[in-house]
C-alpha cells in the first residue's frame, strides 16, 4: 500500500519535472536539435548523398539525406557507436566535434573551424545535454532579397554590376519569427552564373541570363530565379514578327524584356515550312510544296498550312510515332501480336483527336486481351511493378521516381513509401497476353522490409488490396498541380522547340524550375480547361511568333538561349533522318520486308530488321530514345563517308541523280532541284556561280562523279541534317 | 536482388556497337579539362577479357595437393617462377612467368555476369542511378590526341558496361568486328566505297565546308571552341595509308601470325600490338565462353572431344598472351604498354555434377604484365582449396585503382555526370603499391 502510495507520488514528481523540463527547453538559449543541429549539418553537406547522406552512410556514420529524418539522425548521433559520438561532459572530445574540424582523421576533411558560428552551435548542444525535444515547429521559411519579402514565384532582378543579400527569415508555431541566416543551406546549382558568398549572404551575378538560387532550411526548399539582363545597349525586344500577340509571345517578351536581350527576326518561308511540316507530319516538303507556299502572297498562308498538315492522315502517322516512341513501343514475347494491335488502338486515338485525359486514364487502367485492339499491351510495356511506376511517373507526371527508390528523394518532396507505394499499385498484374488483376504478388519497401502498401504519391494509402489504378489516373488528373497536364504540356513543348520549359522535361520538381513559370501557369491552366486538347495546344504552340523565328546558327546561341530568343533548331531522330535521305535521293531501296511501309515513321516495330537504320543508330527502345549528337559517333561517320547508306542512293542508276542527267537538263535547273530537294532553297548567287565555273572545266565522264560529289556534301550538310 | 532490376540487357544480348545519330556539334555534357598528361608508365594497355569467369584453379592456381574434386582434371607444372605452378594448360606462360605480375587474392561479392563485370571493368558497383564508365572511356575521355586511330578500341565485341556509362556514347570504344566469312578483323567502312578514292574525298570534305564555312566564322569570331568532329576524325582514318594498314594483318611474317595462332583471340592479339605501336590508348579484346558449367575437360582444353592438340579456351589463351608479351618485349614496348588479362570472377573450388565449376567471387586471379609492374611477382594468395583469400585481398576497386595510376590517371580525378554530378575517377580502392615496379 505505501509503495503504491510511493510509486504514485514519484511518477508525480517525475511528470513535474518533465513539465518543468520541457518550460527549460522552450527557453531560447536551449540548442534544439531539428532546428539548429541538423541544419548545420545540411549546410556543411555533411548529410549529403556523397557523404554521409549515402543509403549507406560514410565510415560507418548514417545520416538521413539532407536531415529529412530527424529522428534517426539523433538516435544515430547520440545512442549509437556506444554514444561515443557525443562527449557530454568534455563537448570538444566528441567524434561530432573532432571529425568535421578534422582534429580526427576525417576523409571528408576539416569542414568545420573551430570556435565558428556552425562549431559554437553543435558545441552547445552537446553541453546543454545533446537531447532532442521537439519545442518549435517550422511553419514558414521566408527569404527575403534587399530586405523585401518574396512570393513563391517572384524573380530576383539582379544586373550585373550590383549585388544583393538574401536573408532567411523561419516562422514558427507560437513564437516570434527569426532570421536563420545561420542555419540555412544555399545551393547555386550554375557556379559560372552566380556567386553566393554564404557567410555575407551576398548574391552577384557573373553573366546575363536567368539563374536559380536553392535555399534548403529543415523540411522547406525554396527555388529563387535570378533575372540578369544583357549590359549592351539597352535595346528593348524587337516587335514579334507577325500577326497579333499570342499569350505565348506575351510571357516570352516580358520576360525578354526584362533581360534586355533581342529576339531574332522570324525565318524565312521555305526554312519554316521546313521546319513545322518535319514537327507535324514528320518529313520536308515536295519541291511543289516548296514552291507553292513560297510565291504565294495569301496573308494567311501560315495559318492555313497549319490546317492542312493538322488534318491530313500523315500526321495521324507522325504522332502515332512520336507516342510510341515516347512509350519505347516494343516487341513482348508473352504476346507475339501485341505490339500491332496496340500501335492500332493509338492510332485510332490520335485519329479520333480523343482528349488526352481519357487516353491517358485508358492506358493506366488496362487490361484484356493484348491481341485484342485495346490498351492492354501498354502493361508489357514494363518488366515488373517498379519498372512501371518509374514509367508513368515519367511519362504522365514529369517526374523521375525512381530517386526515391533507396531513400527519400533528395530535390523534392517524393519518399520511399511514395515510389513503393506507387509500384504496389501496380504489383498484382500479370503481363501476359491476357492482361489481369491477380490475388497476389506485392512489392517489397526496402525501408520497411514487409510488402508495400499501394499508396498515391504523397497522398493517401489505399485500404484495400484492389486494382487501384482508375484512383491512380484520376488523381493524377484532378491534382491541384495538375500533373498530367503540366507534364504534357511540357513534354509537347519539347517537341516543337526542343526543349522543355522544365528540362529534362521528366524531371520537374521544386529545385529544378520552369525558365518561364508563369507561362507553363497558363498553358496547363489552358490546356485543362480545353479537355486536354492536344491539337489546340499544338496550334498555340506552333501560331506563336516565338516558334517561327529563325534558328540559332550556332552552338553558342543555342546553349544560352533560355529566353527563345531564337526558333528552335533540333535533333532528328534516325527513322525521319532515313525519309528524309531516300525522299532527297528518291531511293527505291525498301525499308523494311513489309511493303506496306513506305516511310520508316510507319515501322510499328523498332526491331524489325534493317541494317540502314540500325547504321544510322536508330533506338532500340529498351531505354528511353535520347536524341545524341553527331560527334559521339565515329563508326557513323566512316559509315557516312565510305559506307552504303548515302553512296548507295546517291549512285543508283535508278535514283533521283541519275535519271536527271539523263534528261539532259540545262545543269543550272538540275543544279537548283538538287539544292531544293536536299536544303529546301535555291543556290546562293555564288554557290551557282562555283559550282558552273568547276563543271565547265571538267570532262565529261568526270562530270558526273562531281555532281554526286556535290550531292554528297549537301546530304552531310547540317542544314539538311538537322531540323532548323 | 532484393531491389529493382538494373536495367542492362539480358546476358545473352551483347551490344555491337551502338551508333548515335547526326546532330547538333554540341560538346557532351562532362567537358572536363584534360587532365591526364600520362606521368603513368603506360601509355597504352591492352586488356584481355575473359568474359564468363575463367576458372583460376584451371589457370594461374591450380591446387595440385588438394582432393580431386578441387584440384579437377588438369595437373599443375612448374613455372619459371620458384615455388608458383600454374594449370598444366598453360605450358608458354608458366615458361615466362618471370615477365608477369600476377594477383591470387582478388575478392568481390558479385556473382551474377552483368553486375560482376562492370565491377571488374569500371572499379565501381553497379548502382540503380549511374553507369559507370570503363577505363578505356575514361582514358579517351582524359586524353586529347592528333591519332588517326581512336583512343579507345575494342576488338571483336564488348560489354555494354565496358562503355563509357554517364560519359556518354562519344566515349564508347570504337569496335573492330570480326567477320567470320572472310576471317577478317577490321573496321567496318575503313576502305573507299567502289568508285570513291583519295581525290573524290578530298573534294567532298571541301564542298562540305564550303556550305557550313559561315557558320565556323561565326563559331571563331565567338571564339567558341570547336567541338571533337567524329568526321574530321573518320577522314583521317581514312585518309591515312598508315591506320589502313593497321588492320593488314597479313603484313606480318609467317612466323610471326604462326606465333600467336590463326584463331581469333590471337589473331586480336597481334592486331592489339599493331595498334600499340600506332599508340592507341587502351584496347579491349574480348574473348567469349568462359562460363564453364560443364564439361571442363573440352571446353578448357581440348576445344573438341578427343583433340590430340588441345585447342580449347586455356591453350588458345595460353598461346596468344604469350606471343603478345614476348612480342612487346622484344620489341621494347613491354614496359610502356600495361597488360591485363581477367574476367569478372573465378569458379567454385568443387566441381559440379556436370564436370565444371559455377561462379565463383570470392577469390580468383588477375594476370599482369607490363607497364610499370613487377616483373615475376605474386601477390596474395589463396587458401588451400583456392576458396578464400589466405593473404593480401585485394577488391576489383582496389585493382581499377592501380590500373588507373599506372596509366597516369590519378583515382581523385574528378569526371562529371550529365546533371552535374562530380564522381571520381576511382572511389572506393587504394594502389596497390607492392605491384609496382
Amino acid at each position: 500500500m505505501i509503495r503504491c502510495i510511493l510509486a504514485f507520488l514519484l511518477c508525480n514528481l517525475l511528470c513535474l519535472a518533465t513539465a518543468a523540463a520541457e518550460t527549460l527547453s522552450l527557453d531560447t538559449s536551449q540548442i534544439e536539435f531539428d532546428d539548429e543541429v541538423i541544419p548545420i549539418l545540411t549546410r556543411a553537406g555533411c548529410n549529403s548523398g556523397s557523404c554521409h547522406g549515402a543509403a549507406v552512410g560514410r565510415g560507418g556514420f548514417h545520416l538521413s539525406l539532407w536531415g529529412s529524418n530527424p529522428q534517426e539522425d539523433y538516435t544515430e548521433i547520440a545512442r549509437e557507436f556506444e554514444g561515443r559520438r557525443l562527449n557530454i561532459k568534455q563537448p570538444v572530445e566528441s567524434l561530432l566535434l573532432k571529425k568535421p574540424t578534422g582534429t580526427i582523421d576525417h576523409e571528408g576533411g576539416a569542414i568545420l573551424d573551430v570556435d565558428s558560428q556552425s562549431w559554437k552551435i553543435l558545441h552547445d548542444w552537446i553541453q546543454q545535454g545533446g537531447k532532442r525535444t521537439l519545442a518549435k515547429r517550422l511553419t514558414r521559411l521566408e527569404i527575403q532579397f534587399n530586405q523585401t519579402s518574396l512570393t513563391s514565384d517572384a524573380a530576383i532582378f539582379l544586373p550585373l554590376d550590383r549585388s544583393g543579400t538574401l536573408s532567411a527569415v523561419a516562422h514558427f508555431d507560437s513564437l516570434p519569427a527569426k532570421n536563420i541566416n545561420h542555419l540555412v543551406a544555399v545551393t547555386i546549382p550554375d557556379a559560372s552564373g552566380l556567386e553566393f558568398d554564404l557567410p555575407s549572404m551576398q548574391l552577384t551575378a557573373l553573366r546575363p541570363g536567368i539563374h536559380t538560387v536553392i535555399v534548403r532550411y529543415g523540411d522547406q526548399v525554396h527555388t529563387l530565379q535570378v533575372l540578369t539582363p544583357q549590359t549592351s545597349t539597352a535595346q528593348t525586344a524587337s516587335a514579334s514578327p507577325s500577326g497579333p500577340q499570342s499569350m505565348i509571345d506575351l510571357w516570352l517578351d516580358q520576360r525578354r524584356e526584362i533581360l534586355k536581350q533581342q529576339a531574332a527576326p522570324a525565318a524565312d518561308d521555305a526554312t519554316l515550312l521546313r521546319r513545322v511540316m518535319l514537327d507535324l507530319i514528320g518529313r520536308a516538303p515536295m519541291l511543289e510544296e516548296i514552291d507553292e507556299y513560297v510565291k504565294s502572297s495569301d496573308f494567311d498562308k501560315y495559318e492555313r498550312l497549319i490546317e492542312r498538315l493538322m488534318s491530313s492522315p500523315e500526321y495521324v502517322d507522325f504522332w502515332t510515332y512520336h507516342w510510341t516512341r515516347v512509350f519505347g513501343l516494343r516487341p513482348n514475347s508473352n504476346a507475339p501480336e501485341g505490339l500491332q494491335r496496340f500501335y492500332q488502338w493509338m492510332h485510332e486515338q490520335i485519329a479520333a483527336d480523343r482528349n488526352w485525359d481519357t487516353v491517358t486514364r485508358e492506358l493506366i487502367t488496362a487490361s484484356g486481351d493484348c491481341h485484342a485492339k485495346s490498351p492492354a499491351f501498354f502493361m508489357l510495356l514494363a518488366n515488373d511493378p517498379r519498372q512501371q511506376a518509374e514509367q508513368l511517373s515519367r511519362w504522365f507526371m514529369g517526374v523521375r521516381m525512381e530517386c526515391a527508390n533507396c531513400h527519400d528523394h533528395p530535390l523534392d518532396r517524393w519518399k520511399q513509401d511514395d515510389y513503393h507505394g506507387l509500384a504496389a499499385v501496380f504489383a498484382r498484374i500479370e503481363r501476359k497476353q491476357f492482361v489481369r488483376w491477380l490475388d497476389r504478388g506485392a512489392v517489397t519497401n526496402p525501408r520497411t522490409g514487409l510488402p508495400a502498401i499501394a499508396q498515391l504519391p504523397g497522398g493517401p494509402r489505399f485500404s484495400s488490396s484492389g486494382d487501384v489504378r482508375s484512383e491512380l489516373a484520376t488523381w493524377m488528373i484532378e491534382h491541384p498541380d495538375s500533373l498530367l497536364a503540366r507534364a504534357t504540356v511540357n513534354r509537347i513543348w519539347y517537341h516543337f522547340f526542343g526543349r522543355g520549359l522544365v528540362q529534362p522535361i521528366d524531371d520537374m520538381r521544386l529545385t529544378n524550375p520552369a525558365t518561364h513559370p508563369q507561362l507553363l501557369e497558363e498553358l496547363t491552366e489552358s490546356f485543362r480547361s480545353h479537355h486536354y486538347d492536344v491539337a489546340h495546344l499544338v496550334r498555340q504552340i506552333v501560331l506563336s511568333s516565338a516558334y517561327r523565328r529563325r534558328a540559332p546558327a550556332t552552338a553558342t546561341e543555342s546553349q544560352l538561349d533560355l529566353t527563345y530568343n531564337f526558333g528552335p533548331r533540333k535533333i532528328v531522330s534516325p527513322d525521319i533522318l532515313l525519309d528524309l535521305i531516300d525522299t532527297a535521293t528518291g531511293s527505291l531501296i525498301p525499308i523494311s520486308n513489309d511493303e506496306s511501309v513506305k516511310r520508316s515513321i510507319q515501322l510499328q516495330d523498332p526491331t524489325a530488321p534493317s541494317p540502314t537504320l540500325d547504321a544510322l543508330g536508330r533506338c532500340s527502345r529498351s531505354e528511353t530514345c535520347q536524341p545524341v549528337s553527331a560527334t559521339s559517333s565515329l563508326t557513323l561517320m566512316l559509315h557516312w563517308i565510305n559506307g552504303e547508306t548515302l553512296n548507295e542512293r546517291i549512285q543508283n542508276e535508278r535514283h533521283w541523280l541519275k535519271l536527271k542527267l539523263r534528261e539532259n537538263l540545262d545543269p543550272t535547273e538540275t543544279h537548283n532541284q538538287m539544292y531544293l530537294r536536299t536544303l529546301c532553297r535555291y543556290p546562293q548567287e555564288n554557290e551557282r556561280y562555283l559550282f558552273l565555273k568547276s563543271l565547265e572545266q571538267l570532262s565529261e565522264r568526270e562530270r558526273e562523279d562531281f555532281w554526286e560529289d556535290v550531292f554528297w556534301a549537301l546530304l552531310s550538310s547540317k542544314d539538311f541534317l538537322e531540323n532548323r | 536482388m532484393a531491389h529493382r532490376s538494373i536495367s542492362f540487357p539480358r546476358r545473352d544480348f551483347l551490344q555491337i556497337g551502338s551508333i548515335p545519330l547526326l546532330g547538333l556539334g554540341l560538346t557532351a555534357f562532362g567537358a572536363t579539362p584534360i587532365l591526364c598528361d600520362n606521368q603513368g608508365s603506360a601509355k597504352s594497355c591492352i586488356l584481355i577479357w575473359l568474359d564468363g569467369g575463367p576458372s583460376h584453379l584451371e589457370t594461374f592456381d591450380p591446387k595440385p595437393s588438394a582432393p580431386l574434386e578441387v584440384r579437377g582434371p588438369f595437373q599443375s607444372i612448374p613455372t619459371s617462377m620458384p615455388g608458383i605452378a600454374f594449370s598444366e594448360v598453360m605450358p608458354n606462360l608458366a615458361g615466362i612467368a618471370d615477365k608477369l605480375c600476377l594477383i591470387r587474392s582478388v575478392t568481390s561479392p558479385l556473382g551474377e555476369h552483368n553486375i560482376a563485370n562492370h565491377y571488374l571493368l569500371t572499379g565501381y558497383q553497379p548502382s540503380p542511378s549511374l553507369t559507370y564508365p570503363s577505363f578505356g572511356s575514361v582514358v579517351s575521355h582524359l586524353r586529347e590526341s592528333a591519332n588517326p586511330l581512336p583512343a579507345y578500341m575494342a576488338l571483336n565485341e564488348f560489354r555494354p558496361t565496358a562503355g563509357a556509362g554517364f560519359l556518354g556514347p562519344r566515349f564508347d570504344p570504337f569496335l573492330v568486328p570480326h567477320n567470320p566469312k572472310s576471317g577478317e578483323l577490321s573496321p567496318k567502312d575503313l576502305t573507299f566505297y567502289p568508285g570513291l578514292d583519295e581525290a573524290r574525298l578530298i573534294r567532298r570534305k571541301n564542298f562540305l565546308e564550303q556550305l557550313e564555312q559561315q557558320d565556323r566564322q561565326i563559331e571563331s569570331k565567338e571564339g567558341s571552341p570547336k567541338p571533337y568532329s567524329a568526321l574530321e576524325q573518320a577522314y583521317r582514318m581514312t585518309l591515312s595509308r598508315d591506320t589502313q594498314r593497321a588492320f593488314r594483318l597479313e603484313e606480318e611474317s609467317p612466323q610471326m601470325q604462326q606465333r600467336y595462332g590463326d584463331r581469333l583471340l590471337g589473331q586480336c592479339c597481334l592486331l592489339a600490338r599493331r595498334l600499340v605501336e600506332r599508340n592507341v590508348a587502351f584496347i579491349n579484346i574480348h574473348n567469349n565462353d568462359w562460363d564453364t558449367h560443364a564439361d571442363l575437360l573440352r571446353r578448357l582444353k581440348e576445344g573438341y572431344a578427343g583433340a590430340k592438340v588441345g585447342v580449347g579456351l586455356v591453350p588458345l589463351l595460353d598461346q596468344a598472351v604469350s606471343a603478345l608479351i614476348e612480342d612487346l618485349e622484344s620489341r621494347g614496348l613491354l614496359d610502356s604498354t600495361l597488360v591485363v588479362v581477367m574476367g569478372e570472377f573465378g569458379r567454385t573450388p568443387k566441381i559440379n555434377s556436370t564436370g565444371g565449376r559455377d561462379h565463383w567471387p570470392r577469390v580468383f586471379s588477375v594476370m599482369l604484365a607490363g607497364g610499370g609492374v613487377k616483373k615475376g611477382y605474386v601477390h596474395g594468395s589463396s587458401d588451400r582449396t583456392g576458396e578464400s583469400p589466405l593473404e593480401g585481398a585485394v577488391t576489383p576497386a582496389d585493382l581499377a585503382c592501380t590500373i588507373y595510376s599506372l596509366l597516369g590517371i590519378s583515382a581523385e580525378t574528378t569526371l562529371t555526370t550529365p546533371d552535374g554530378r562530380p564522381i571520381r575517377v576511382n572511389q572506393s580502392g587504394e594502389i596497390l603499391k607492392e605491384l609496382l615496379a
